[in-house]
């Protein structure tokens, strides 16, 4: 209790209490500040001196290390392993659509590899009648072309000049050596006969003879259109057996009936089909009925079909900046018409590029314990002659905002809305076909992801991000081009691959000028509706 | 030889070539850097390549303003203290309240040592004290901008400038004593 007394009164005594400092204190401060400061100073520089513009080299090993590690960082497209993929896709598209342009050229090469052969012969059937010597039938069909049919048929006589227009018939029995007519369009007019018909080696005269007679010719001519016609005949020359071939174009009475067909004939065997053929034939011509000789599948990707796709899309944008991996996901509404395709989509559409964030935060927390006085007591200096004084408190825990920065090197997603659009041509084969296509794609950014930046706690409040790589433009229009193949798995299934690549309407990043491109593959699943 | 302007550009459509001549030209100068960040040569390798591929990576970051070599050894810098970074706010000392002296036979001392051992002093500097050093004195950086970077405050910035200062101070007239006798 006495002591708590004294102490209140020494408190209460010398709290208050007052006294100037010995004089040259602040100038002893200042000097001593300064000669420290000078100090530091002077040292900074020394060493700066020493070492800011050192120049040493690395160890040897470290190049090998780093370029292993930098591949990752900056690979040329062509050095890719999609890269590779995409090369290995484009020669098997190529080799097949280079099979398939040789296949339909087969009779076309045939026929015109001795033109010396026919071109002194005269049209056989040149008065535009039947081939009346003949008396055999064929039907001929291009693999490509169906629900019509052709045929090649030799006429019963109808008349005593048969051999005069069969000039070279000696043996009155031609034989067929090979197909020598390729069809390489037939629009099916109703259900009657064909429109227009595209045959190789037909000169004008022999197309006016069709057009009039039902029956036409074959001279070393080009390939000539015939409109019009219902019919068409063929005659070929051997310049060593005279053997002769009419066709004729007959109508398909139903769109869903069998066709007849015969394989486009070959060098190696061209014989024995048409032989097998004509035999065929011969037991049908009486009654006029055709025989079938094989039926072709109902082809799901040929007239007015429709059908619906899935396509998977992975493709790398260049951009100026960065490359930039893109995977999209669509359905799209497929329709086809002959040679024409088309698609309309929708679907989604996801990227991700790596960037160095900057994130600066300020958290509240503890900075220092410091000195809070609570009262002064006063103590005489004798060298000074007075009363100094001396504070008395206590330690106190200082809490305020610190600043932070972060630093870190994230990944940020994005994910699209993506509506494409695709025109093209395709060439089919039985099992496969080949198409290229054009198109265009809109683009717009529905959502922005960071992976990898700080979470922060519930004492950090984030003040800023600075984003190193640039602002996104949330739309996008890209021109598509595309060339690939489809094969069918069922007639309703088809699966499809193809190379990609498109140009960007608009750049990535605002401030870039440089308009992205991108190159990747397409995969796709449809279903064709019968 | 090629010209900087082209060697960025091949770099950047990823020659190998010009690659490795980027670094076999710019890696004695940012070698040093690394050295000076590091606590020891593993880790000065260690962030001399992942410096590299970080500036191999963010190349097309560089659009010509200021000087390239300016730009790789912020680049190899940066990398140091994320390097660091992690250590560095374990060993952050918020007592502010420590000061040393410095005489100017130091700086004397200083002059007569190679960089070399100047450099394997300030290696041996706890990591705190060793990056703010750098940052301040090599670098050139003000407390307030070290003090953002690191996530410190400035206080600890100047504190652990001091504290590094007189570490280093006694460890080079150590060595520099030694040298004399």
């Amino acid at each position: 209790m006495m002591k708590n007394n004294i102490d209140q009164i020494l408190k209460d005594k010398l709290g208050e209490m007052s006294s100037a400092p010995p004089a040259g204190m602040w100038s002893k401060i200042e000097s001593g500040m300064s000669q420290a400061a000078g100090a530091e100073q002077a040292f900074d520089q020394a060493v700066k001196g020493k070492i800011a513009g050192m120049s040493q080299n690395p160890p040897p090993g470290l190049w090998a290390k780093i370029s292993a590690t930098v591949g990752g960082a900056q690979i040329p497209f062509y050095k890719t392993a999609l890269f590779r993929w995409v090369a290995a896709a484009s020669v098997v598209v190529v080799s097949l659509f280079v099979w398939n342009m040789a296949q339909n050229d087969v009779n076309h090469n045939n026929i015109a590899r001795k033109p010396a052969d026919i071109s002194n012969e005269k049209p056989v059937i040149s008065t535009g009648k039947p081939d009346n010597n003949l008396h055999e039938s064929v039907t001929l069909k291009q693999p490509a072309e169906n629900n019509a049919s052709v045929k090649i048929a030799r006429k019963q006589p109808e008349s005593n000049n048969a051999e005069s227009i069969v000039k070279h018939d000696k043996s009155n029995d031609a034989e067929i050596v090979k197909t020598p007519v390729a069809i390489q369009k037939i629009v099916r007019k109703e259900n009657t006969v064909a429109e227009r018909i595209t045959v190789n080696s037909f000169d004008e005269d022999v197309s006016t003879a069709a057009m009039n007679d039902n029956t036409a010719l074959m001279t070393e001519a080009p390939v000539k259109i015939i409109t019009g016609v219902e019919a068409v005949a063929v005659k070929q020359i051997d310049d060593l057996k005279n053997k002769a071939v009419v066709a004729e174009v007959q109508p398909v009475v139903n769109e869903e009936a069998p066709v007849e067909v015969t394989e486009t004939q070959t060098e190696n065997e061209p014989e024995k089909q048409i032989a097998e053929t004509v035999e065929n034939k011969e037991k049908a011509i009486d009654n006029k009925i055709e025989p079938v000789t094989n039926t072709i599948p109902r082809n799901p990707r040929n007239i007015n079909k429709y059908g619906v796709g899935l396509t998977y899309s992975p493709t790398s944008v260049n951009t100026s900046v960065n490359t930039v991996s893109r995977h999209d996901i669509n359905l799209s509404f497929v329709y086809q018409n002959f040679n024409f395709i088309a698609d309309l989509g929708v679907g989604v559409g996801l990227s991700s590029e790596d960037a160095v964030y900057e994130m600066k935060y300020k958290r509240y927390e503890f900075v220092k314990m410091q000195f809070v006085t609570d009262s002064l007591s006063y103590k005489y200096d004798s060298t000074s002659q007075s009363y100094i004084p001396v504070p008395y408190g206590h330690q106190e825990k200082v809490y305020d905002d610190v600043k932070y920065s972060y630093s870190a090197e994230a990944v940020t997603s994005y994910t699209y809305l993506n509506i494409p659009f695709n025109f093209g041509y395709q060439k089919d084969m039985k099992h496969f076909s080949v198409f290229a296509k054009l198109g265009i794609n809109y683009s717009l950014i529905i959502s922005k992801e960071v992976k990898g930046l700080l979470e922060l706690d519930n004492q950090s409040t984030l003040t800023s991000i600075d984003y190193p790589v640039r602002t996104r433009y949330s739309n996008s229009i890209s021109y598509l081009m595309s060339v690939g193949g489809e094969m069918k798995l069922t007639e309703s299934f088809a699966l499809s691959g193809e190379l990609l690549g498109s140009y960007y309407q608009n750049p990535f990043y605002e401030g870039v000028d440089k308009r992205p491109y991108a190159l990747g593959m397409r995969f796709g699943l449809t279903y064709y509706f019968n | 030889m090629l010209s900087e302007a082209e060697l960025i550009k091949r770099c950047l459509d990823g020659d190998a070539d010009a690659q490795k001549q980027l670094y076999e030209r710019y890696a004695p100068k940012l070698w040093p850097v690394c050295l000076r960040y590091a606590k020891n040569k593993m880790s000065a390798e260690d962030i001399m390549q992942e410096g590299f591929i970080r500036i191999y990576k963010y190349l097309g970051y560089y659009k010509g303003d200021g000087s390239f070599e300016g730009w790789l050894r912020r680049t190899m810098v940066n990398t140091a203290i994320n390097y660091y970074k992690k250590n560095l706010k374990q060993a952050d000392d918020r007592n502010i309240d420590f000061v040393y002296g410095l005489k100017n036979d130091d700086v004397d001392a200083v002059s007569k040592m190679t960089a070399e051992e100047i450099v394997s002093v300030v290696q041996t500097l706890p990591d705190g004290y060793r990056t703010i050093f750098n940052l301040f004195v090599i670098e050139g950086y003000p407390h307030k901008e070290i003090a953002n970077i690191l996530g410190i405050s400035e206080n600890t910035s100047k504190s652990q400038l001091s504290r590094a200062r007189v570490i280093l101070q006694e460890k080079l007239r150590k060595i520099y004593n030694n040298d004399e006798k």
